[in-house]
């Protein structure tokens, strides 16, 4: 497991090591203890001891206890401290890691819940490492070093108990089993409830039109009643053999106390040992249920763990060895082949779009033309055939220069949780104050800007009613605008605007696109007319290619598309 | 502590109804567990009284092997009873909570719901009380099971010596001052803790959403520094955290190993002062010591567990504080008429005026259009027929009766409201359009499918109507989507059909298609709907033209052209932008 966790982080895990040594005295100096009160009631009964002897022996124990203290309190501090440091190193490289993983993983997965899983998963690790793991890693050391105890006051009795663990363990590995079973066929139940509950939350206006609120809704009261079953009968079993298994080891005290006195009534001699091994047996399987205890937790720790290495797994995009800069801005693709996961969406595509030239791609949904602009900034790197900038495969450019080579517009606009200047600012950080505010007067946000009662330092505020999406949209393109790049990338909106915003939302994308090369997927045909090359897709092919002209006498899909809009 | 727990008791017991019996078995299951458990060790001293003064008969071997197999036995079956019965409770005590949850937020005015507080009030039904059930499953039996033992442990050792008892008892006295100390230091920070965790949970959501603007602005996560901050401050709280309460920990955990040396102690006096104790009674008094360890540990861990249990407690509270829609004592089941008045009706969110002295008069059936720029307050006009929000002046009636006249089942019943974000279950199409309604024939449904211009490519979907659509089925197009909650809307068959921008991603030819149908099939209805396109706005018969919250103009189509300034800078706008081609060719530039 430790050796798992350290892939996963840079800090190393041995750091651990020293409160996992600190416990390891700690443990020895508690066997010692009891060593010596077992030695102090044999000397008592053999012999008689005066009373200083007993005193001083106490005192040892004492001054024992007083550096398990010590020891105890070490550790924790470091494992604790070690542990929060281990897991926020995760955490930072998780998110590292993420930023270089190709961009696609991101693309049609639900955000909420991928962060979700990243930061349940993330404390969970946190909690078990630092709370869990030195308890276990004590327990574990402690039932070590009490059956070797048990095996050096008696050897009959030890072997004995060997065999009921033996017999027990069985019950404990049923345990786990369950966990891990009944634990996921839960975790559906509970996936499935919690997306309905969210459902029901977000359509609630619905819902209560419908007469589905609460008592009324069925599937709501079917869910929880299944989810309120199914979790007792995971719980009850899984309590049921690890109980089996605690009971198992329990029961073995009576069998050994049946022992021990048959065998004290045959020979009296070994009596003291006798006696002290139940005592030690007794410490010994309360230290095992901790054990048992943790291990159940640690599973989920276990769990957490492989979904976190789950995602380190992702392929990232390789820095190139010796990394180009294109200096011309023309795009090719030559025979280029690419599908998700086995289904391939585009097939053998090549074309050019010429530098500071428009070139547009048009077709049905499903064509493939969103695929082809996801390719061009790299989004994907699992594709066949070569794309290429100004003659430079896209492979062999730096991923931060080929990022700096695009901008996009796209209908989903993300802004940060920060003030509009920041926003616009993040185009070009080292853009002076009068760039940002010219970038706001090009794409028309200038004027909404200024009348908004905090000007340019109003926050935007996720899902805030701030601004409308109109707007939101303009400074995504000042930002674009600021920012520069050879290459833009525009996704034309689905959604209706109101005239007013979509008119300086089309203003603004002009000022954008003066002298850059532009690919951009159309939904409208008007919007693309004078494009110098319409690029025509039909189930991820090429069916044609050209200008508006050409195409209307040439090509009859798009004929029968240019009907329909 | 003691009074936190018993705060977290009041509030179960306020919750638990039906379970109460099952939790005071529980307890009481626990507590006898717990003195049972004790028994075996006073058979373990009993044997070894008998080895030491080498007493031993052939029938005491059988009986102390039985009498402690079975009291073992006995104990686990109590046990076992005890954290069944909190278990049974504790779940059916979740899906009360959660069924109750789910009902109140029904009553709740619709205007709780942002975008926001869904995710939050999702957060609460699901993982808040999701962290019930440690408490109650785990925690109340263990607490009975850790309360009973010290005593039983104490009372035995008593009747055996009268001094011995302190052996533990000042180990005793330890725990629970360090025990109590942690949890007044652990009360001064669970709240900065929480906060910043939050805080962490937010940045990294927000740093997960913006990671293509990341790339593609290439910002390095060092310098996303919210992110970092609150990651830096975890680990800065914690260690405080630790630092402070760790000598205490050490000290609960720890004064439990001190009995071995007192006993040791105590041996030593009574030699010195001659008294006569028996032996086996020193390892009697050494195994109770043991065996006091794991439930006192109980105690602090359920300690911790009471915090996440409270803080779950406190949000599932907040939730139920928030009032329903208030009802006015005798309210009204029918109206003579659906006719829609808005008089001199006002409205603000915060300090902000979105809506300012609006009438509106909608006397007969026909199609009713609401246009103007985002934010001039359209949307808010519509949700406010549905109470959605509480107007502060002004009145809303239909039929000449005040909406807060009339019952809230009676008005959603007659309203069929469509929303801006199409709302779709998962679940089959079929089940999407009725939603619930059982009494529906397959015609009524293609029919109201064919209104919308949805039967068709229902019928290409693999499955058609019973093809399962949501998360987990088939995408839809945002268009598709829309097509499909304006079918259930039309099935509906309420008098009054509000459309918040229902065609917004149906390209152009299909919108005309359905307005045509619209305006055949539910000509009985008043239809209002919000648009943006000014070509889906001609087809009513009147339109009311709003900037900056107030209803500036109003009329056909016709009239407004000629007579409305603002609608005729609006329909010039949509014109040219409805011409806009990108390129060399391109005929406008700033306006």
């Amino acid at each position: 497991m430790l050796h798992r966790l350290n892939k996963i982080t840079d800090r190393g895990v041995y750091g651990l090591g020293i409160g996992v040594c600190y416990i390891f005295l700690e443990a020895a100096l508690y066997a010692i203890s009891i060593l010596v009160f077992y030695y102090l009631v044999r000397g008592l009964l053999t012999q008689g001891m005066n009373w200083t002897l007993v005193a001083s022996l106490a005192a040892l124990v004492v001054f024992f206890s007083v550096l398990r203290m010590g020891l105890t309190s070490a550790s924790y501090k470091s494992v604790m401290i070690e542990a929060y440091k281990i897991t926020s190193n995760i955490r930072v490289r998780l998110a590292n890691h993420l930023k270089k993983i190709t961009f696609g993983f991101f693309l049609g997965r639900n955000m909420g819940n991928l962060s979700n899983a990243i930061l349940q998963d993330t404390n969970l690790l946190d909690f078990l490492l630092s709370h869990i793991f030195i308890r276990l890693v004590r327990d574990i050391f402690a039932v070590i070093l009490l059956l070797a105890i048990m095996a050096y006051l008696d050897l009959h009795l030890f072997s004995i108990s060997i065999i009921i663990i033996m017999i027990a363990t069985p019950f404990f590995i049923y345990a786990r089993k369950t966990t891990i079973k009944l634990g996921s066929q839960r975790f559906v139940t509970v996936d499935k409830t919690d997306t309905y509950i969210l459902e029901y939350i977000q359509g609630i206006s619905v819902m209560k039109s419908f007469g589905l609120v609460g008592e009324q809704n069925k599937k709501l009261l079917y869910l929880l009643k299944k989810l309120a079953k199914q979790s007792l009968i995971a719980e009850g079993s899984i309590l049921g053999w690890g109980m089996l298994f605690t009971l198992t080891i329990e029961l073995g005290l009576a069998v050994l106390l049946y022992f021990s006195l048959s065998q004290q009534a045959a020979s009296p001699q070994t009596s003291l040992n006798s006696v002290f091994f139940m005592l030690t047996y007794i410490l010994m399987y309360l230290a095992m249920f901790d054990i048992m205890q943790y291990s159940l937790l640690g599973q989920h720790m276990l769990n957490a763990m492989s979904r976190v290495e789950e995602m380190f797994r992702q392929p990232v995009l390789d820095a190139p060895e010796k990394p180009q800069t294109p200096n011309r801005y023309d795009i090719t693709f030559s025979k280029v082949s690419f599908g998700y996961n086995s289904k391939e969406v585009l097939h053998n595509v090549s074309f050019k779009a010429e530098e500071k030239s428009l070139t547009a791609l048009v077709g049905h949904s499903g064509a493939g033309k969103s695929t082809i602009t996801n390719l061009i900034p790299l989004f994907w790197n699992t594709y066949s055939g070569q794309i290429k900038i100004g003659g430079v495969d896209i492979k062999e450019i730096d991923n931060k220069d080929l990022m700096n080579l695009f901008s996009f517009v796209f209908q989903d606009v993300y802004l940060f949780n920060d003030t509009i200047y920041n926003n616009i600012l993040s185009g070009r950080k080292e853009a002076t104050r009068e760039e940002v505010i010219d970038a706001a007067r090009k794409a028309y946000c200038h004027d909404f800007i200024e009348a908004l009662p905090e000007g340019y330092d109003t926050i935007v505020s996720e899902g805030g009613t701030t601004l409308s999406g109109g707007q939101r949209q303009r400074i995504s393109i000042a930002r674009a605008i600021l920012k520069n790049a050879p290459v833009v990338i525009l996704d034309e909106a689905t959604t209706a605007l109101d005239p007013i915003n979509e008119a300086y939302i089309q203003d603004a994308i002009n000022e954008l696109i003066k002298d850059k090369t532009v690919i951009i997927i159309a939904h409208r045909l008007y919007t693309v007319m004078n494009a110098e090359n319409i690029i025509v897709l039909e189930q991820g092919e090429i069916v044609d290619h050209g200008t508006h002209d050409h195409l209307v006498s040439d090509c009859a899909i798009y004929r029968e598309m240019l009907a329909l809009n | 502590m003691l009074r936190e727990n018993i705060e977290a008791i009041k509030w179960l017991i306020s919750v638990s109804k039906g379970n109460r019996l099952f939790l005071l078995a529980s307890i009481f299951l626990a507590i006898l567990g717990g003195i049972v458990s004790v028994i075996p060790l006073i058979v373990i001293y009993e044997a070894t009284d008998a080895i030491l003064n080498g007493t031993i008969q052939g029938e005491f071997i059988v009986t102390a092997a039985v009498t402690t197999a079975s009291f073992i036995v006995l104990k686990y079956l109590l046990l076992f009873s005890a954290t069944m019965c909190s278990h049974r409770a504790a779940f059916d005590i979740q899906c009360n909570v959660r069924k109750d949850l789910l009902e109140h937020v029904g009553g709740l005015p619709l205007g709780f719901f942002s975008q926001k507080s869904s995710g939050l009030l999702r957060k609460i039904t699901s993982e808040d009380v999701e962290n019930l059930e440690i408490y109650i499953a785990h925690h109340l039996p263990d607490t009975a099971l850790s309360m009973a033992v010290p005593i039983t442990i104490f009372a035995i050792l008593f009747s055996h010596n009268a001094l011995l008892p302190i052996v533990l008892f000042i180990p005793f006295l330890i725990m629970v001052v360090a025990l109590s100390k942690i949890s007044k230091i652990r009360k001064e920070h669970v709240q900065e803790y929480f906060d910043n965790t939050e805080n962490m949970n937010s940045a990294t959501i927000e740093y997960i959403k913006a990671i293509p603007i990341i790339k593609i602005f290439n910002v390095t996560v060092e310098s996303f520094s919210k992110f970092n901050t609150a990651i830096k401050k975890q680990i800065e709280i914690t260690s405080e955290w630790i630092k402070l309460s760790s000598p205490f920990y050490v000290l609960f955990k720890s004064s439990l190993d001190f009995v071995l040396p007192l006993l040791m102690f105590a041996m030593a006096l009574f030699i010195r002062g001659g008294v006569n104790v028996n032996m086996s009674t020193y390892i009697l008094c050494f195994i109770l010591g043991a065996a006091m360890i794991k439930p006192i540990n109980q105690i602090y861990t359920s300690s911790n567990l009471l915090c996440s249990l409270m803080e779950g407690a406190r949000r599932v509270e907040q939730v139920m504080d928030n009032k329903p829609i208030a009802e006015s004592a005798h309210t009204r089941e029918s109206v003579e008429s659906f006719a829609i008045k808005y008089e001199n009706v006002s409205f603000s969110y915060g300090d902000k005026t979105v809506l300012d002295d609006i009438n509106i008069a909608l006397d007969k059936p026909g199609l009713y259009a609401l246009v103007g720029e985002s934010g001039s307050g359209k949307t808010t006009t519509a949700q406010l027929l549905l109470r959605f929000w509480e107007i502060e002046e002004g009145e809303i009636s239909i039929g000449g009766v005040d909406i807060r006249e009339l019952s809230l089942d009676f008005l959603l019943k007659h309203i069929s409201f469509v929303f801006q974000d199409p709302f779709i279950i998962d679940g089959t199409i079929r089940e999407n359009i009725c939603m619930g309604q059982n009494d529906v024939s397959d015609e009524a449904i293609v029919s109201a499918a064919k209104t919308v211009a949805a039967h068709d490519f229902i019928e290409q979907l693999p499955q058609g109507y019973d093809t399962i659509i949501g998360a987990e089925g088939s995408r839809l197009s945002g268009g598709e989507k829309q097509r499909v909650c304006l079918a259930r809307a039309i099935l509906k068959k309420a008098p009054i059909l509000v459309l918040d921008e229902p065609t917004s991603q149906v390209d152009a030819t299909i919108e005309r298609n359905i307005f045509d149908a619209i305006k055949r099939d539910c000509s009985d209805k008043i239809v209002i709907f919000i648009t943006h396109r000014m070509t889906a706005a001609v087809n009513a018969d009147k339109i009311f033209v709003f900037d900056s919250g107030k209803l500036v103009d109003s009329g056909p189509h016709g009239t407004l052209l000629s007579a409305s300034e603002k609608y005729g800078r609006m329909w010039e706008l949509a014109n040219r932008a409805n011409n806009w081609s990108l390129g060399k060719g391109s005929k406008f530039h700033a306006a």
